[in-house]
């Protein structure tokens, strides 16, 4: 492309985003400025949720089919990125001296694992009726993996074993398996039964978060470029 | 007040991390442009959640669920912009097949 | 509930999705059984779906039970039934022609091991897309969908699918964050994300035009119209071939089916008569430039992806007959004739992508001469391929002739003669690029086949190849089940028909 139509094309890319940003701002500045939206909706309909947090009444009751396709999409990501490893397995990268060697990391994981571990359940439990929930315990397990993959810990290929692949999946699947149940039981996905909300949010929870966790620590390693190892017949 | 300067400088991140998506031409300078513009989408969402006192929950409801897509697309798009810079040896688009 | 307990309508998003749960854990010993048992549920919750619509009518489902606007809620009616219907038989018939395609060397294992969850997946969040009337859940099942078909085409590994796929995926990124965008400006201003509920709160003013043209500029990235098409060609022509197939008959026709819902049923009348001419124009341009881009390739899938590009533009040529103070009958045959060509189209270009992987593999290439007298080796492929280009081609009775002809029919009443000539020009140059198929094929060479295709994958392409005729065929069914929940204003294209 030659230089002056590039110009041309450039003038015309900011002319257009301008547009964008000056019709953007007329909306957001038209609407009204003490719309509530569903507050007060959400707040009346609490008591029937079978939690005390809103956010967590509209992610996994009121909303509970986005959250549901929303973790089919952090799967479906897992299984993208596992799809695109080389089908040999890079075997000379050169191995970095495992950090594990050293005490002092060894006696500084020792001391925050087990606590991160401890606060992501404490997340997950929490997010009843405070802030919290699987995004925030899963997001901290997810760290877990990361910690354990840059200090050496874990080797620079892991196995994809039925387990690891369990785990991956085990928070969609809880989650389907409950909205096909509570549909054979209502005729439409996801209506809880009114007292066992509670409970089987806080099941969905937990399964959810060891899943989040997993996924975020797979995609990690996967971008820093470690590989897993595979079965022949199996993803 | 708040809100209006929250939800204007929103869309002005928006509309930079547009223009750097057309603009960069290596790929995870494209892709940190569009997580750019996802921020100012995110944003303007809990900058709206705001107005009339106590927050709706509905939109951080939302904001949550984008961010885990955001995150899941974005990490797919960096492992696959690897995996196409080990098969043509090239970071940007509009050059594919450089060395290949 | 009028005597039915169950919702049909959850198995189409549910099978699916257990099946891609079960492959994604699974080893690779059970797959024939549980894509049988997949496809076999989807098939049996469609057929219970469609029963249900014809008995008591459209109808509406609130997941969870909460109802809009703190809920998501399904609307089940004759244009969802429709293409929900193109979705399932399109996706039975792949799933059936993939079992094949993923033969047994080394590479085509390794990639069925993932090719059947992110298809599953893929297939789910179309159902889902095609059932909502949610604004935000749209923008979830987009982004699901659209990420599994990204990861779908990436599958061979080979650069230009790579590249292909990394810039529809950046595209489709970007496109998405419009679209949310949008979504959020209405969700702020009518306080709801049900696409009736906000429809019934609009008012004409800055909000709404925002909200029209990020809605609108994020789908037509999405359904891939000209001069956004342009990530199309090189996605759809590098993917594995039902891969093409499953892209270009279904997955663009989500954007398409968002933007037709919005279209007539979300903007207060007349604020968006601008932006629908707008599309009008773009869609007879996609019509001209795509077929006269398929005429110029040389490699066959890319034929048939530019195709796409231009068949994709009969859909939007419909759109300005819903403006304001077009007369009702040429609108909702605009309508009705966008409807169509949706099916229409979907059925003959899988027909073909999945006829295109038989030649390819019978030769192991993919450049149109490599056709060169394969029709005498594989008559039954080249049979699926002249029913679907018959069809492409708008001849009767291929299910590409009605569409056009109601597009015809609505432009007369409304005196419109660009629509005409477009649609007469893109007819014509489909029968140039498609001979250039059929002439290679037909040709007396004498050629050996380097492989015999499986005879599953070539029965596969034949079965839609004929329905795009039975389609064609039984037009009056699919246009009275189109009526059934119609949009306000769009069902007046039976009267006086007999």
């Amino acid at each position: 492309m030659n230089r002056v139509a590039f110009r041309c094309l450039h003038g015309l890319v900011i002319a257009v985003l301008a547009g964008l940003a000056y019709l953007l701002a007329r909306a957001v500045l038209a609407l009204d400025p003490d719309g509530r939206g569903l507050s007060d909706t959400v707040t009346s309909a609490m008591p029937e949720s079978g939690v005390l947090h809103p956010l967590t009444a509209v992610l996994l009751n009121f909303r509970g089919y986005d959250t549901l396709l929303e973790i089919a999409v952090l799967l479906v990501a897992v299984l993208a990125v596992w799809s695109l490893e080389p089908p040999a397995a890079p075997c000379s990268r050169v191995l970095q001296e495992p950090a594990h060697r050293n005490p002092v990391l060894l006696v500084g994981l020792g001391v925050m694992v087990p606590m991160i571990a401890m606060t992501a359940g404490y997340f997950v439990w929490v997010g009843a009726y405070r802030p919290g929930g699987a995004f925030q315990g899963g997001a901290l397990l997810g760290a877990i993996g990361v910690m354990l993959a840059s200090t050496g810990v874990l080797p620079p290929s892991i196995r994809r074993t039925i387990r690891l692949r369990l785990a991956t999946t085990i928070g969609f699947a809880v989650f389907l398996l409950v909205a096909l149940l509570t549909s054979l039981w209502s005729g439409t996905l996801l209506t809880y039964p009114k007292a066992w909300a509670g409970l089987i949010i806080l099941a969905i929870e937990t399964a959810l978060a060891l899943s989040i966790g997993v996924s975020l620590a797979l995609l990690f390693m996967a971008a820093a470029d470690r590989a897993t190892v595979h079965r022949e017949d199996a993803p | 007040m708040t809100v209006t300067i929250y939800s204007l400088a929103a869309i002005a991140l928006f509309v930079l991390g547009l223009y750097g998506l057309w603009w960069q031409p290596h790929l995870l300078r494209k892709l940190v442009s569009l997580n750019i513009a996802s921020a100012g989408a995110f944003l303007l969402m809990v900058a709206l959640a705001y107005r009339g006192g106590d927050p709706d929950p509905v939109p951080h409801a939302l904001v949550l669920t984008g961010i885990v897509i955001s995150v899941s697309a974005t990490a797919f798009a960096v492992v696959l912009a690897a995996r196409r810079y080990r098969e043509t040896g090239s970071v940007e688009l509009d050059e594919p097949e450089a060395r290949s | 509930m009028n005597g039915w307990a169950l919702g049909p309508e959850t198995g189409l998003v549910g099978f699916p999705a257990v099946g891609a749960v079960v492959l994604a854990i699974a080893a690779a010993r059970g797959r024939r059984l549980v894509v049988g048992l997949t496809v076999a549920a989807t098939l049996t919750a469609f057929v219970l779906t469609l029963a249900r619509v014809l008995s008591i009518g459209a109808y509406e489902q609130d997941i969870g039970g909460w109802g809009a606007p703190l809920g998501i809620g399904w609307r089940i009616d004759g244009f969802a039934v429709l293409m929900l219907g193109l979705s399932v038989v399109v996706g039975a018939v792949v799933s059936i022609y993939s079992l094949a395609y993923f033969g047994e060397d080394p590479g085509d294992r390794r990639r069925a091991l993932f090719f059947w969850p992110l298809w599953l997946f893929l297939w789910s969040a179309l159902h889902g897309l095609f059932l909502s009337r949610d604004l935000f859940n749209w923008y979830v099942t987009l982004e699901l969908s659209g990420l599994a078909a990204v990861a779908l085409i990436a599958l061979s590994g080979r650069a230009d699918a790579l590249t292909g796929s990394l810039r529809y995926l950046l595209l489709a990124l970007a496109a998405s964050l419009l679209y949310l965008l949008g979504v959020v400006v209405l969700y702020s201003a009518t306080g709801t994300l049900d696409l009736a509920q906000v429809a019934s709160r609009m008012t004409p003013g800055p909000v709404a035009l925002a909200a029209v043209l990020l809605i609108t500029t994020g789908l037509v990235v999405k359904a891939a119209l000209f001069p956004a098409h342009f990530w199309l060609p090189s996605a759809h022509a590098s993917a594995p071939s039902p891969v093409s197939a499953v892209l270009s008959a279904l997955v663009v026709k989500g954007g398409f089916y968002i933007l037709a819902r919005t279209m007539t049923g979300l903007w207060p009348a007349a604020s968006a008569d601008g932006v629908l001419l707008v599309l009008g124009w773009l869609g007879g341009a996609a019509v001209l430039w795509g077929s006269l881009l398929a005429i110029r390739q040389q490699r066959l899938k890319l034929v048939i992806a530019y195709s796409t590009v231009a068949q994709l533009g009969y859909l939007f040529i419909a759109f300005p007959f819903w403006m304001d103070g077009v007369g009702e009958q040429a609108a909702s045959r605009a309508w009705a004739g966008a409807a169509y060509q949706a099916v229409s189209h979907g059925l003959a270009k899988a027909a073909l992508f999945l006829a295109a992987g038989v030649l390819i593999h019978a030769r192991g290439r993919d450049d149109l001469d490599a056709l060169r007298g394969l029709g005498a080796h594989l008559p039954v492929t080249a049979t699926a391929m002249a029913l679907a280009g018959i069809s492409l081609m708008g001849i009767p009775p291929g299910a590409g002739f009605l569409p056009k002809w109601m597009l015809m029919t609505a432009a007369l009443q409304e005196g419109r003669i660009i629509p005409i000539m477009v649609l007469m020009a893109g007819g014509l140059l489909a029968v140039g690029y498609l001979f250039r198929i059929f002439r290679r094929l037909l040709v007396a060479d004498d050629v050996a086949l380097d492989h015999a295709p499986p005879r599953t994958m070539e029965i596969a392409a034949l079965v839609l190849g004929i329905l795009s005729v039975i389609a064609g065929l039984s037009s009056l069914p699919i246009l009275s089940l189109l009526s059934i929940g119609a949009p306000e204003g769009m069902n007046a294209y039976l009267e006086g028909v007999p």
